[in-house]
């Protein structure tokens, strides 16, 4: 057991070391050179491993970098994979002196592999390829090429036209790139920083040929029209363009043998990469000056004509009036304000709308700016609008303009409709506003009084008349119940029914006694309580006999007292109406006396 | 000299009895002009005559939590807005009123929200008045014992009235747990408003208990418990303590 793991161990062990076969080099193409050049710098990372990480490049003093590109290179020899990844850096120097780049390290797998430092003289500027100057031709307007840069291949400059302006005043910021080689592909352009300034691009690119120095350039330039924020110093940043040329140096400067090193692929190899950068520019932005400064100049700088109108002059009262402020010349369009209305009395003002329209021609930003407002006029009468006024500086002059516009008169009918608020899209309605809070006003209507606690739940007649209305619904019910009884169950109508038709006989037999009618009084009072126990306990009259009669009530639990009573009763009848025994009256009476007593106690009896 | 004086003195007071021997509307409408003429002492002592005398409406104390709010005592101010607004739920004016009187109190006490869902399950709870959710409950149960008379007569339209006696059934014992629930959050739950600028709230009944923690006027409190003169009151699920019963006014 012990030595499969060992076996284990030993396996992973080994593959550990297998994987740690990961070389770094870092290489650059010269170790000396010049200020103005560059230098470019591959890093090689070879390993039998997929998924190589990008190496830190730490921070190259001297130097600035920027990343040019990776190439991997897999090859499998024997079945064992190798692999190297090339990561190509080009640098940039930025000042002279010697300096050591690296170690390069790249961490993997929580090692950290490291190749060796390579130091890099920079030296001082000075024509890396210099050649003789031939008569310039005067061509474009010249702005003072720099020096250095005649006899490159390739090289890019910024300039302006200006170095000192006006807060708002346009400056032209040109980037120029010249080119007297064919590109690799289409060049990277990072425009300078502009910060502090508004800008405004102005297309298109102009190109053009021109010679320097007997060579040909072609030049790409792109203008930018800047306009100072604040006064100040402030500096435009460098412009940087990536290029790539043709290697043809590197083809040419190897040795003999060296053709064998060359890529056979060449033609598809990507070019030699170039970063150029221009130096940054410093403008000074001065002030307006304080002098003459009129007290609603808003900023706005240039070369300006004011214009206004209205499109009628005489409408109803309520309607609107749209009253159109056109500015319009050179100078920065885009951040002109409205020029100030004042107040008109019992009219309202609303802004409505603005829209400018910006031209570059000539490369100076030029346009219109039309503003529009609404004017509603809310009793008839003349409202007298302006006079406006508009103030600018303008650059050339060097001192302030005010514009003055003759104040405009529109006349207001009465109107014809009803005062009706006319709303007109667009309007910002106002927001009602709070001046202060305070609580609402007190209540005058006269007030209906009560005593506090006097809730109707509370109320003794309101309780009860709720109870009420349950005891009702409760008798209702019973009594439904009883009717429905009566209508379906014949013994619970005839046990019913019993007491008075039971009752009524016994009236009779009062009668008969009274009448003093021996026979036909027990008649009845046989009949009356032989019926009224039929009734009660649901048997049919005919089918009654004394024996069944007690059976049946003996049954249903009756008192013993009772059933005597009613035998005794019975006999007593039977005797009276078949035997002739004299019955007195006193005799009678206390039969019927009987009879009732036999009744009620049978009432008790439930069906 | 003296005995004028008194003689004076006596007339006057003399006077001011018979004012609260006038008719309440009187009262009322004399109540009213002193709140215009800004004299709102007068008007708080006219407005509480009227509640002395057991005469009450919704107006008087709307009327009175106005007339404590001008003289700068929100905790009445706020105890009397909330008694109108027991008796006219839907009164936009006290419940504005109140809002502002809250605003103006100086402690901070989360009171939780119930939420949307629940405000709209509570919809008819909080817009209705103890008198209203009565007669709501009893026209319900009115409605429900008609349709049960029904029920007991018509037999062959049994079926229909039955689901009816069902719905106004049900209806009348929502309200019925409404007005409960309502008679218990009004009546029998002592609400209070602390009146006093500033108190102390101790930890028992006495001055030399422990001070827990003060409470400024205009805060709503529940009164749990009473004893010696001090009320225990209960702020919110941990706070808890004993105060005067000079300092609160009991809603």
């Amino acid at each position: 057991m012990k030595k499969f793991i060992f076996i284990i161990l030993l396996f992973f062990i080994s593959s550990v070391s297998y994987a740690e076969d990961i070389f770094i080099t870092a290489e650059a193409d010269k170790n000396e050179i010049f200020l103005d050049e560059q230098v470019a710098l591959v890093i090689t990372v070879t390993g039998n491993v997929s998924n190589i990480p990008q190496p830190s490049i730490p921070d190259l003093k001297g130097f600035t970098s920027y990343s040019s590109g990776r190439s991997q290179n897999i090859s499998i020899i024997n079945g064992q994979v190798s692999s190297s990844v090339s990561f190509t850096y080009m640098l940039v120097p930025n000042e002279t002196g010697d300096f050591a780049l690296g170690p390069f390290t790249i961490d993997y797998k929580g090692r950290t592999y490291s190749s060796d430092p390579i130091i890099i003289k920079v030296l001082p500027k000075g024509g890396s390829q210099s050649t003789p100057l031939p008569a310039q031709e005067p061509q474009e307007p010249d702005h003072g090429i720099d020096a250095r840069q005649q006899g490159k291949e390739l090289f890019i400059e910024t300039y302006v036209d200006k170095l000192r302006a006006y807060v708002n005043e346009q400056i032209t910021l040109t980037f120029a790139f010249y080119q007297s080689v064919d590109l690799f592909e289409n060049p990277v352009y990072s425009a300078p920083s502009t910060t502090g300034f508004w800008t405004e691009d102005m297309p298109p690119q102009k190109k053009y040929y021109k010679v320097i120095n007997g060579r040909r350039y072609l030049v790409t330039e792109i203008k930018t029209a800047l306009f100072g924020t604040s006064h100040g110093e402030f500096t435009i940043g460098p412009a940087r363009l990536e290029a790539s040329v043709e290697d043809l140096e590197r083809m040419f400067s190897r040795s003999p043998f060296g053709i064998f090193d060359n890529d056979p692929f060449s033609m598809f190899r990507r070019g030699k990469p170039i970063v150029l950068t221009t130096d940054p520019i410093t403008v000074e932005i001065i002030p307006l000056p304080e002098e003459n400064k009129p007290v609603n100049f808003k900023g706005d700088v240039g070369k300006l004509e004011v214009s206004v109108n209205v499109d009628k002059t005489a409408v109803e009262e309520n309607q609107p009036v749209t009253l159109r402020m056109k500015i319009s010349g050179k100078g920065n369009i885009k951040t002109i304000s409205a020029p100030a209305i004042p107040e008109i009395a019992d009219a309202k003002i609303y802004d409505s709308a603005s829209s400018e329209n910006i031209s570059k021609s000539n490369y100076t930003v030029q346009g219109e700016k039309i503003f529009e407002k609404v004017i509603i006029p809310k009793r008839p009468g003349t409202f007298t609008i302006g006079p406006l006024e508009y103030n600018y500086f303008d650059v050339e002059s060097k001192e302030y303009v005010n514009k003055r516009l003759s104040p405009i008169t529109i006349t207001a009918t009465k109107s014809t409709e009803e005062r009706v608020e006319t709303r007109l899209p667009g309007f910002t309605k106002e927001e009602v506003e709070i001046l202060k809070k305070d609580i609402a006003y007190i209540k005058t209507s006269p007030p209906r009084f009560r005593p506090k606690g006097a809730f109707l739940y509370r109320n003794k007649i309101f309780l009860s008349l709720n109870l009420a209305l349950i005891l009702i619904l409760a008798s209702l019910y019973a009594y439904e119940l009883h009717r429905a009884r009566v209508r379906t169950d014949m013994g619970y109508a005839r046990s019913i029914r019993a007491r008075g038709a039971a009752s009524k006989r016994l009236k009779r037999a009062e009668n008969l006694l009274r009448k003093e009618l021996v026979k036909d009084f027990y008649a009845e009072i046989y009949k009356a309580v032989i019926e009224y126990i039929g009734d009660k306990l649901n048997i049919p009259h005919a089918s009654i006999t004394k024996d069944a009669l007690e059976e049946k009530l003996i049954k249903r639990g009756v008192d013993k007292a009772v059933i005597d009573k009613v035998k005794d009763l019975f006999d007593v009848c039977d005797m009276a109406r078949f035997a002739s025994v004299k019955f007195t009256k006193e005799d009678m009476t206390r039969t019927l006396r009987e009879a009732e007593y036999a009744v009620m106690g049978l009432e008790r009896i439930r069906s | 000299m003296r005995k004028a004086l008194l003689f004076l003195i006596v007339m006057f007071f003399g006077l001011a009895g018979a004012s609260s021997a006038q008719a309440p509307e009187e009262i009322y409408a004399e109540a009213n002009l002193s709140y215009e003429n800004g004299d709102y002492a007068k008007a708080i002592s006219l407005y509480e005559t009227l509640v002395r005398m057991d005469r009450v409406s919704p107006e008087v104390f709307y009327n009175l939590g106005n007339s404590f709010f001008k003289s700068k005592k929100i905790g009445m101010a706020i105890a009397n807005y909330e008694r109108a607004l027991r008796l006219a739920p839907r009164d936009r004016d006290a419940r504005l009123n109140l809002k502002l009187a809250r605003e103006m109190a100086v402690d901070k006490i989360n009171i939780s929200d119930r939420g949307f869902i629940l405000n709209a399950a509570f919809f008819l709870y909080d817009r209705m008045s103890i008198e209203e959710l009565t007669a709501a409950c009893f026209v319900f149960y009115l409605a429900t014992a008609l349709l049960l008379i029904f029920f007991i007569f018509f037999v062959s339209k049994r079926r229909i009235i039955f689901y009816n006696v069902w719905v106004t059934g049900f209806m009348s014992l929502v309200f019925l747990v409404f007005l409960a629930a309502k008679i218990q959050g009004e009546n029998a739950a002592m609400k209070a408003v602390i009146v006093s600028e500033k108190i102390d709230v101790r930890s028992g009944p006495k001055d030399d208990y422990l001070l827990q923690f003060t409470l400024h006027e205009g805060t709503e409190v529940r009164v749990v418990k009473e004893s010696q003169g001090w009320y225990e009151i209960d702020l919110s699920k941990d706070l808890r303590g004993w105060l005067p019963k000079a300092g609160v006014e009991i809603i």
